[in-house]
């Protein structure tokens, strides 16, 4: 198990958000995460990446118990995700918004940062290829100069992904990385996913409402209602449950 | 004892003015987000309205309860549409534009209020006219309570309780909350944002213009830049108590004015003004979120 | 190698312009001159907090007399031979960092604009404190700091002044500097791209402080005296001005808004006499208000002069 879920719990205030999840998520693993609106998935999300933290119950990463460490420890030991809402860096080009999430394993310091010599030089020159080469897998390699925020919203989702993969993570989480996108970009997403997954052994959790996408490509599903894990299993078994269909489309009044 | 008793009516008199300025900043920060800089400036301006005011129609002539509201009038009116225009004219066309952008806008407009005043009204301290005459109403040893100490505690008292029943009674104040909270969400539920913060704005200077009449009472000796350390010693007191709770800003008041009391009584008055500061810090460094605040959760 | 382009250039130019001021100016030029390098010290060094990582700090003047103070001390107690005047520099700009860090971390830790409330205050408080600090001559001030204005004190100057932009660029042009914008554009998301976003603001803040008091210790330098008066909140206010004007996130635009800043009020002067108040400051504020409605991105926006050459060059 990669990341475990163990009860756990948030609410703010009075109301509670998410009540005893668990869930878990092996390495290599393409796991879907869905629910209708509001369920709390990307409450979810922040609880695993260290924004919010839950009130009960635990969060193991990798073996290590991530509840009270803060976001970017959470990001340094390989948990990177993408936003539902974008949130690139707008003002910086594309290249340097993939290149930001390479500064945590930056291999020189500040020193070196105000002298410019040769290893900063090399490293500068070395991150750029490889941020490039992560570019390509997504035919974005063209936009590299451009401003984050000056370009279309399907392409900003996929440099959110980019970005994320900077980092070397062990695990992916993806939220919604097909909203707005048309069947055929959605397709190409489907294949783009399965192959950063397979070709830099991730694991992959992802938030989406195209249930083309999520029966597609995930291996297992978990679908949350109300805060609540209502059903977990194969795509096939959660097409055909009827809590989902319920949770989905509410129950069928009697004639 | 009994000086010690004075300490604390005094300390609790100019709390109750700097809570009166206090709730400008918070209610003004509740709604937008913005620490509204030119406000200490929008109290200055109530000071020399008062004065000019009140000298032209020779009100120090006749002293009493007439010529100190029409004073009230005065300052609260001439604030008031200071306020509006402030934000009509310098803080509506950024209200999409980044952060940084409106707090660099408020500090201009502040420091414009502060240099045209200095053009205006002359850099040299003046007199605020005498509309009350003072008194001692009250005398026990060393403990004298002073007709101004309790106009000015009555009066704050009055607007503030006024000001709860507008925000928890009527509609126009729930309104106020609802914006405060999201107000996004408010423009969605039919509510006009734009009226919502002119109306907090009017309300925020106008407890600006009771607070400078107050003052120009008390302490009236008024110059162009008596508004800064003034208000950098309210919006700390918002602070204290929970930067956008409204009753937060009206016990981080009184703490400011008892603590600063208290600092020049036993301490050293070279210290006064060093005291906000520290309070910043300290409540910073322990609770950031202030005496009433509740920690805002970010939507991410 | 290519490290080196840069420094020879810093003294090169530094060279140059001393010469040009010690044949070319009057002295009245001269002093305007080591003003303009000391401002451009003021405004890339205040860039790097407000503009590049998107803080508003209001207290540069604090820090710079934090530094002006320090080196000016430095230099009446301790004169370990002739001409020591970098190390006095040198001190005054790490007293200024020591204090950045302890301003920066209570309030850098916190999301929001308290920066700017505290640095407010920062400012204010180290200024009553050196006007009651009669050690350092309080509110009469301090006198007799050793300085020259001559060839050799302006390149000593525009060494530094340069060694400041220069500095100042390579870090922006850095993973460093991605950093600091990264924080800038989204706190949230630079977090959880793995940035310790609080380390990375306190930074920025720490290394901007060192350069605000390395300005001021060459102002002491080239005053030979100081007082508290010269710390006002006007002076933070002006190395915003500065900031803002020539474009939050260009250090070219920093260069362009210290040398407009400081030649403007002498300009003005004339004009000033005849009204017989400081119109200036009413014209600053003015300024900055129309700035941020109409042209928030001030002169050069994020752009660099090395921009103009980009637009030739194919994309690296």
């Amino acid at each position: 198990m990669l990341l475990h879920l163990k009860d756990v719990s948030i609410r703010f205030g009075g109301l509670k958000v998410i009540e005893n999840m668990n869930m878990a998520v092996n390495s290599g693993e393409l796991v879907g995460l869905i629910g209708p609106n509001g369920a709390g998935k990307t409450t979810a999300f922040n609880l695993i990446t260290g924004i919010y933290k839950p009130t009960s119950g635990e969060i193991i990463f990798n073996g290590e118990k991530i509840n009270s460490l803060k976001a970017y420890e959470i990001a340094r030991r390989g948990v990177i995700r993408t936003f539902q809402n974008i949130r690139l860096f707008a003002n910086l080009s594309v290249l340097e918004n993939v290149l930001v999430t390479m500064h945590m394993g930056c291999p020189y310091g500040l020193l070196a940062a105000f002298t410019h010599g040769p290893k900063f030089t090399r490293v500068e020159r070395e991150s750029r290829q490889k941020a490039m080469e992560l570019l390509e897998i997504f035919n974005l390699q063209g936009l590299a100069q451009d401003l984050a925020g000056s370009l279309p919203y399907g392409i900003q989702r996929k440099i959110e992904i980019v970005r994320a993969l900077a980092g070397h993570p062990k695990l992916i989480l993806l939220d919604e990385p097909a909203a707005g996108m048309n069947p055929a970009e959605t397709a190409e997403l489907m294949g783009l996913i399965r192959k950063i997954r397979d070709e830099f052994n991730l694991a992959v959790l992802l938030i989406e409402h195209d249930m083309k996408l999520v029966m597609g490509i995930c291996e297992r599903i978990v679908v949350l209602d109300h805060g609540v894990v209502i059903a977990e299993g194969l795509p096939k078994e959660i097409q055909s449950n009827t809590k989902v269909i319920e949770a989905y489309l509410g129950v069928e009044e009697s004639a | 004892m009994e000086e010690f008793i004075q300490h604390i009516l005094n300390g609790l008199n100019l709390g109750a003015i700097y809570a009166l300025i206090a709730l400008g900043y918070t209610m003004v920060y509740g709604v937008l987000q913005l620490i509204n800089f030119a406000h200490s400036e929008v109290y200055m301006v109530g000071a020399f309205a008062g004065y000019y005011g009140a000298s032209f129609l020779r009100l120090n002539d006749s002293p009493g309860w007439t010529s100190f509201f029409i004073t009230l009038l005065i300052t609260i009116t001439v604030c008031s549409v200071l306020g509006v225009c402030i934000e009509r004219f310098a803080y509506r066309p950024l209200r999409n534009a980044p952060k940084l952008n409106v707090l660099i806008t408020a500090i201009g407009v502040s420091l414009f209020l502060q240099f045209t005043g200095q053009v205006v009204f002359g850099a040299d301290p003046k007199l605020f006219p005498e509309v009350l005459t003072d008194r001692t109403l009250f005398s026990m040893g060393a403990i004298r309570i002073q007709l101004f100490d309790v106009t000015i505690f009555s009066v704050a008292l009055v607007f503030m309780l006024s000001l709860n029943y507008l925000i928890n009674h009527t509609t126009i104040g729930m309104a106020i909350r609802a914006a405060s909270f999201s107000s996004r969400s408010a423009t969605l539920m039919g509510i006009n944002v734009n009226s919502v913060i002119m109306t907090t704005f009017i309300v925020g200077s106008s407890l600006a213009g009771v607070g400078s009449l107050l003052v120009g009472l008390k302490y009236p000796k008024i110059d162009p830049l008596m508004g800064m350390l003034f208000g950098l010693k309210a919006f700390v007191a918002a602070v204290l108590g929970g930067i956008g709770n409204l009753p937060g800003a009206v016990i981080g008041g009184l703490i400011m004015g008892l603590s600063e009391e208290m600092v020049v009584a036993y301490l050293s008055s070279t210290y006064r003004d060093a005291l906000a500061f520290g309070l910043l810090i300290a409540i910073l460094l322990f609770k950031p979120s202030g005496i009433m605040g509740q920690v805002r959760v970010e939507k991410v | 190698m290519q490290a080196y382009r840069g420094w020879i250039l810093v003294f090169g130019l530094a060279f140059v312009i001393s010469l040009l001021s010690e044949f070319a100016l009057n002295a009245y030029l001269q002093q305007i001159l080591f003003f303009i390098a000391i401002n451009i010290m003021l405004s890339t060094s205040l860039n790097l907090v407000n503009g590049f990582c998107g803080q508003f700090s209001l207290g540069h003047a604090g820090f710079m007399a934090v530094g002006a103070y320090t080196g000016a001390v430095v230099s009446l107690y301790f004169q370990p031979f002739p001409w020591a005047y970098p190390i006095y520099v040198v001190a005054g700009g790490i007293a200024a960092a020591i204090a950045g860090f302890l301003v920066g971390m209570p309030s850098l830790r916190l999301r929001g604009d308290y920066l700017a409330i505290v640095t407010l205050g920062f400012g204010e408080i180290i200024r009553v404190i050196l006007l009651n600090l009669d050690i350092v001559g309080g509110a009469r001030g301090l006198y007799g700091i050793p300085g020259e204005t001559g060839a050799l004190a302006c390149f000593h100057v525009f060494a530094w002044s340069g060694a400041t932009v220069l500095l100042l660029w390579r870090l922006v042009h850095s993973s460093y500097g991605r950093a600091f914008m990264s924080v800038r554009e989204d706190e949230v998301a630079s977090e959880c791209m793995g940035i310790n976003t609080t380390r990375v603001k306190v930074s920025a803040f720490v290394i901007s402080s060192f350069f605000a008091g390395c300005a001021g210790a060459l102002f002491a330098q080239t005053t030979n005296s100081l007082n508290p008066a010269s710390f006002q909140f006007i002076k933070s206010v002006d190395a915003v001005i500065m900031v803002v004007l020539g474009g939050m996130g260009s250090l070219t635009g920093s260069v362009l808004g210290a040398v407009i800043v400081t030649i403007l009020p002498e300009a003005l002067r004339p004009l000033q006499e005849w009204t017989g108040v400081d119109i200036r400051m009413v014209i600053y504020s003015l300024a900055l208000i129309m700035l941020m409605i109409w042209r928030p991105t001030g002169l050069l926006g994020t752009k660099e002069w090395t921009s103009i050459w980009r637009k030739r060059a194919a994309p690296s």
